[in-house]
């Protein structure tokens, strides 16, 4: 096979495979950047999707479209409510998840965010952290961005 | 006699000079040997959360916060894989790492499971970084590409973890015929 680029074939296949080993690390950041690029996009726009839910419903009941706003405030605002959902996530600590239903004697804890920082834990997914009572033991809950609820 | 203590005590002197920074040398080396290496025992518990309501001992204590945190009905233990990693400072760089992998069967799963585990961490360091991923093995002979990672991660993440912390990993399930998959790992260090 020749491809008339002045390099040898031979070399040119074992330089490959050595790319291939030498750039294995870098495709798999670039691999991990472009998940994040589409978990953070499916998290904005399930954001979206829970604003859109509080709009007044009209006529048979479907929600009235939302008016258009400007593109600077979708580009400011979301990122904040997910910041938003993600803290009251952590800090509340699922108290609509809680089976016992008691009072929750941890709802903002101090020590939630010194175990984020400690832990500093990176996912190819969203994700939240659980402070227990036991603190030796911590909650990692992966959350899947195609899911509905 | 006291000629004689005069010519001896600045000999004292020279020797204690002498012997007492190669005391120290010897000592220091013999410190750098025993800590070339560290090994880090990790527990793996894999759970699945779902209508099991009995209690097993194994992971009382790690279900009673899960209790606190959700509302699955029960929790089944189906797998404790134990995971030996020697970390080593193989290239002088000042920073230990080792891996390791473990292929598991998990209930009446077609394929096996794979666990691979990734540590690194500077010496001395009261934690360790830990690269964890649960994944399903396909079978050489249906893979059209021996290269190619396992088709379906189930778990993966990273955490910097302390000797004896107990990280719950875990997910939202993916579809309503898969249960919720929880990895519990704890790693324990063998002391230096």
């Amino acid at each position: 096979m020749d491809h008339n680029d002045g390099w040898p074939d031979g070399i040119l296949e074992q330089d490959l495979d050595s790319t291939e080993n030498l750039n294995r690390s870098a495709r798999r950041d670039a691999r991990q950047i472009a998940r994040d690029v589409r978990n953070m996009n499916a998290l904005l726009s399930a954001v979206a999707d829970r604003v859109s839910e509080g709009l007044p419903a009209v006529g048979d009941g479907h929600p009235a479209p939302a008016p258009r706003q400007p593109s600077w405030k979708k580009l400011t605002l979301a990122p904040l409510a997910a910041a938003a959902v993600v803290a009251a996530l952590i800090l509340v600590r699922g108290e609509g998840m809680d089976e016992g239903g008691g009072p929750d004697p941890y709802a903002g804890a101090p020590s939630t965010a010194n175990m984020m920082a400690e832990m500093d834990v990176e996912a190819d997914k969203p994700f939240v952290i659980f402070p227990t009572s036991d603190p030796d033991i911590a909650v990692v809950w992966l959350l899947n961005p195609m899911e509905s609820d | 006699m006291i000629e004689t203590m005069r010519s001896s005590v600045p000999t004292a002197l020279i020797v204690s000079l002498v012997l007492g920074p190669l005391a120290g040398a010897a000592s220091a080396q013999e410190g750098e040997s025993t800590q070339d290496f560290r090994q880090v025992r990790f527990r793996f518990y894999l759970v699945h959360a779902d209508g099991f309501t009995e209690q097993d001992p194994e992971i009382a204590d790690v279900v009673n916060e899960l209790k606190k945190l959700f509302n699955f009905r029960g929790y089944r233990l189906v797998s404790t894989p134990v995971v030996n990693i020697v970390l080593e400072d193989r290239y002088g760089l000042r920073r230990w790492d080792g891996s390791a992998t473990q292929r598991i069967v998990v209930g009446d799963s077609e394929v096996p499971w794979e666990l691979s585990v990734d540590v690194r961490a500077p010496p001395s360091s009261p934690t360790i970084r830990v690269d964890v991923s649960l994944t399903s093995i396909v079978p050489w002979s249906i893979r059209e590409n021996a290269r190619r990672d396992p088709e379906e991660v189930y778990l993966e993440a990273s955490v910097t973890i302390r000797d004896g912390q107990t990280v719950v990993l875990g997910s939202t399930r993916t579809s309503a015929e898969e249960p919720v998959l929880i990895l519990v790992l704890t790693p324990e260090f063998d002391p230096a």
